[in-house]
Order: C-alpha cells, then structure tokens, then sequence
C-alpha cells in the first residue's frame, strides 16, 4: 500500500466533497466546544474546592511552656510527619495578640497573667487535605509528649469530602455521557458521508481493494477533520474566555484560566473523535457479506 | 481454469442453479446467454465470489469456493478484470484515476501505473479523456474505461456483464473489437449477453442457462 497514494486519497476526499467535510468539522467543534466547557468548569470548581482544603491549618495546643531547645526538637519531629508542610511556632505573646485581633480585648486589661497556651500551627501538604489524611496527621501528632490536644475543621472536611465525592462521580458520568454521544453525533455524521460513497466503496471491493485499502484514507481524513474541529473549538473557547470571562474574573474572585496543554488536549481529542467515527462508521460498509443485491 | 462442480445456488427459497457443473479452459471466447433473470450475473459473481455457493463448489484460477478466505478475495479479484453493465466507474475522479485505481490497489510504482495507464486509454481509444469525469462521457467510452480498468492488470480472464447492454451498435461493435483483440493475446473472455447479433459478429463457445443448469449451444 502506498503511503503517498492514500495521503493523496485522503485529501482529495476534503476537496471532493466540501459540504460533508465542513458538517464533519463542525459536527466536532460543537461537540468539542460542549466537552471542553464542561471540562473548564468542572476543573475549577475542583481547584476551588482544593484551595479551601489548603486553608484548613492544625492547631497544636501544648500542655506546658517549652523552652527554646524543645521548640527547635518538636519543630523538626512535627516536621517529619508526611503531610505535615509548614510548621509555625505560637507563642504566648503571639496567641495573645491574635486574641487581641479577634476579639478586641486584651488579656491585660481583664488578667494579670497570659492563660493563653504555647501552640503550633501547621499547614497541609496538598494531596493530604483530605479528612482521612487530616485525621491520621492529628492522631499522630496528639500522640507526642507535650502536646495536650490537637484542633481542626474537622466537620468542614468531612462535608467538602462528601460532597467532592458526589461532585466527582456526577461530573464523571455527565463526562462520559458527553463524551459518548460526542463519539455518536459525529460517528453518525460520517456515516451519512460515507453512506453516500457505498457506491464507490463496493466499486473498490470488486476492482481487488483490500478493506484497509479502503479504509486508511477515510481514517485520515476522519482524524484531519477531527483535528480542524479541535481547533476551530480551541478558537472559541480562547475567544470567549479572553474577552469575556477573564475580564468578569476579578470580580467574581475565582481565577479562571485555560492553559495551552488544554487547548492541545482538545485538538488531540478532535483527532481521537474523527478516528473513531470514521471506524465506527466505515466497518458495515467494508465487510465481505459474499450474498449482496446488487 | 474455471470449473463448477454440482453448484447449487439459492436466493431465499429461490433456486438459480441446481447440480451445475462447467469447465472453461484458457483463453476461451465464451458467451453466457439465457432470458433476463435466469441467472446471468450470478453465475459471474460466483465466479467473482461476490457470492458463494450454497452447496458444490466453484473453482477460478488457483482459488477454490470451498476454501476460499474473505482475505483472499481481493487478490482473486486483481487477476480477473471485471466488466459491469453499469459501468462502475469511481465518480469521484477522472478517467486517468480511474484506470489507475486498479493499480494503486496492487501497490504498483507510479511511473508504472502512467505508463500502463496510458497504454491502456490509448488500446480503447481514449487518450483525449484522461482528464474527463466519467459523467461526461458517453455511456460507450464509460464502458470502455471500464474495460481499461478491467484490463490494467493484465488478467488471465475478462468478466463482463451484459457490456453492451445499454449501448448503440455502433458502440457494441467497438468493444466487441477489443474483447476479440485481448483474446487474441491470451485472456479468457466470459460475457453474459442477451445480444445476440454479437454471436454473429464474433464467433465463440456459446454456454446458455437453463433449468438451473448450463448447456453448451452449439
Ligand atoms: N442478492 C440477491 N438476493 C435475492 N435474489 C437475488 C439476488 N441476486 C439475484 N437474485 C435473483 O436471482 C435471479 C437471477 O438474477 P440474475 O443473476 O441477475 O439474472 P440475469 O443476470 O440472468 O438477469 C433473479 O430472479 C434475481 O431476482
Ligand atoms: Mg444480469
């Protein structure tokens, strides 16, 4: 089979039949426009959600004061503990200055002495945010000398837990409802082009065509109008998002942005959606049925 | 080279052939004649094996019905050329491309396909259409680049269905000419016909269909 010949053919399908190749190429970029906006949205909402876990610090209360010696100790063994990120000493001093912002009131003014305990406050590794990491970190940690309890938002969590979970499988399955009948709407498409070549597909079987002889062209040019499809959504998508999002985006005080691997993704994908419908499509007419009307 | 052996052949409850035995030898001249509907064109697609028998077997060249492999039959196809009624002919492309179909199916060298293209247009006398569509040819030069295409692959044997079917005399005569010349260098010619003025024309083994079986008419 000659490679040149079928580079050849598959072109030559673009120009001979520019009505059902340009249906093909939109039939993809709607498909494409739909996934990748869904794609956008889902991807920061899940960004969102995993910068409120990121906020939720441990609160490490000690039982006693510590000097200076055993602050450098626990900091290196608080430290140490996977998923444990930033650790931050909390003096008595700085507890109560945090009193005073929260509260309005100094302990001066109403006490003698600071009751306030020595603390730490860590920070979480992101990948461990979840409330079954957070949990396994806090026991942990509560197990030390010295330390006398360990505080976090743990309901916060575990709701944000929940609801990802629920969040995940719903945008799971409208993804792959989407993705499937993009598969569908376009396999369907290019059918009805092919459908009108039976003719000349039959033609080709009984003048000694092989089926892969046959077939290699519409492929190519199944993932050639996949490919002008992913970048013609790549277009819109750039288009509606640098003109009209991103100016809202300050106002609404998430950042929404859509990276280049993206757009690689989508044109990537088109060429995936071409291939596939073209073989999906073209295999009923290939085959050998040895009976046929003629 | 091409042998029935108790070929049966059924449509639905339908019998088109019964018991059917033949033999054709090498470079034969053969007209398959019989009323329309008896049976013309499927005796040509068993032998094409665009179908195969329900019982018996067809043998054609080193291929045999009864073994036969989906995989093999574009390879039987490529050494026997395939004349249709109704022409065939790709509409997508011109009458060079067309001709050159049957060679790009076989992996030939392009400088090999221009050559034995043009020699072929030029042997049914159309070298001035390369370039044409075959929607405007008329119907007796799309049957004649039918017939190149039939021919570029230098086949043992020539099937043709019924090739004069819709032409004028004067266009019959024309291919009939050609048939009569491929012969002459070797290759079988099998042609269903209900035309029998051509018999007249150019003289050859006669095989007429009848009660499901063939009869040699002589
Ligand atoms: N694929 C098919 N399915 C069912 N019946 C068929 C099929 N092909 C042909 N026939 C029937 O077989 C008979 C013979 O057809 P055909 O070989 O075309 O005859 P001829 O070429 O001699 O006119 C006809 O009655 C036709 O209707
Ligand atoms: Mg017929």
């Amino acid at each position: 089979m000659s490679v040149s010949y079928t580079l050849k053919e598959s072109f030559a399908g673009f120009r001979r039949n520019r009505a059902a190749s340009l249906i093909t190429v939109f039939t993809v970029s709607i498909s494409l426009l739909l996934l990748g906006v869904f794609a956008i949205i889902t991807m920061n909402f899940a960004g969102f959600v995993e910068q409120i876990r990121s906020r939720v610090d441990l609160e490490v209360f000690l039982d006693t004061d510590i000097n200076e010696r055993q602050q450098e100790e626990m900091n290196d063994i608080l430290t140490s503990i996977p998923g444990v990120d930033e650790v931050v000493f909390v003096s008595k001093e700085d507890a109560a200055k945090i009193f005073e912002r929260d509260f309005g009131e100094s302990f001066d003014d109403i006490l003698e002495d600071n009751p306030l305990p020595q603390s730490f406050r860590l920070s979480i590794r992101e990948g461990y945010t979840t409330s079954d990491s957070v949990a396994v970190i806090a026991g942990r940690v509560e197990k030390l000398q010295l330390v006398e309890s360990v505080h976090y938002r743990k309901q916060l969590l575990e709701l944000i837990d929940r609801r990802a979970r629920a969040f995940t499988v719903a945008t799971l399955f409208i993804g792959i409802m989407l993705a499937l009948s993009a598969v569908i709407l376009v396999a369907n498409t290019i059918r009805l082009t092919i459908y009108a070549k039976r003719h000349i597909i039959r033609t080709m079987k009984l003048v000694g065509a092989t089926p892969m002889f046959i077939r290699a062209p519409f492929l190519i040019e199944g993932v050639f109008h996949g490919m002008l499809g992913g970048i013609i959504a790549s277009l819109l998508i750039e288009i509606v998002f640098s003109f009209f999002i991103q100016p809202l985006s300050e106002d609404l005080l998430v950042s929404i942005h859509v990276s280049w691997s993206f757009y690689a993704l989508l044109v990537l994908g088109g060429c995936l959606l071409g291939l596939l419908g073209s073989l999906i499509s073209i295999g009923r007419f290939l085959k050998e049925a040895l009976v046929q009307p003629n | 080279m091409i042998e029935f052996h108790n070929v049966r052949l059924t449509f639905g409850n339908q019998d088109i052939f019964d018991h059917a035995n033949l033999a054709i030898s090498e470079g034969e001249f053969v007209y398959v004649i019989g009323e329309t509907g008896i049976g013309k064109s499927s005796f040509l697609r068993l032998l094409y094996m665009d179908t195969l028998p329900t019982f018996g077997r067809v043998r054609i060249g080193g291929y045999d019905s009864s073994s036969i492999t989906r995989h093999q039959i574009p390879f039987l196809r490529r050494t026997i050329g395939i004349v249709f009624q109704d022409y065939r002919l790709l509409e997508d492309r011109n009458v060079f491309d067309n001709v050159a179909f049957a060679l790009h199916v076989t992996g030939a060298r392009r400088q090999v396909i221009a050559s034995k293209v043009h020699r072929l247009l030029s042997e049914v006398g159309l070298s001035s259409k390369e370039f044409a569509m075959p929607d405007d040819l008329s119907g007796g030069e799309k049957q004649r680049v039918a017939i190149a295409r039939a021919l570029v692959n230098d086949p043992v044997i020539l099937l043709a269905d019924e090739p004069t079917g819709n032409l004028d005399p004067t266009a019959s005569r024309d291919i009939l000419a050609i048939f009569d010349r491929v012969n002459r260098r070797g290759t079988a010619i099998i042609m269903a016909t209900h035309d029998y003025s051509l018999l007249a024309q150019r003289p050859g083994r006669v095989i007429k269909i009848q009660n499901h079986s063939f009869y040699d008419v002589v």
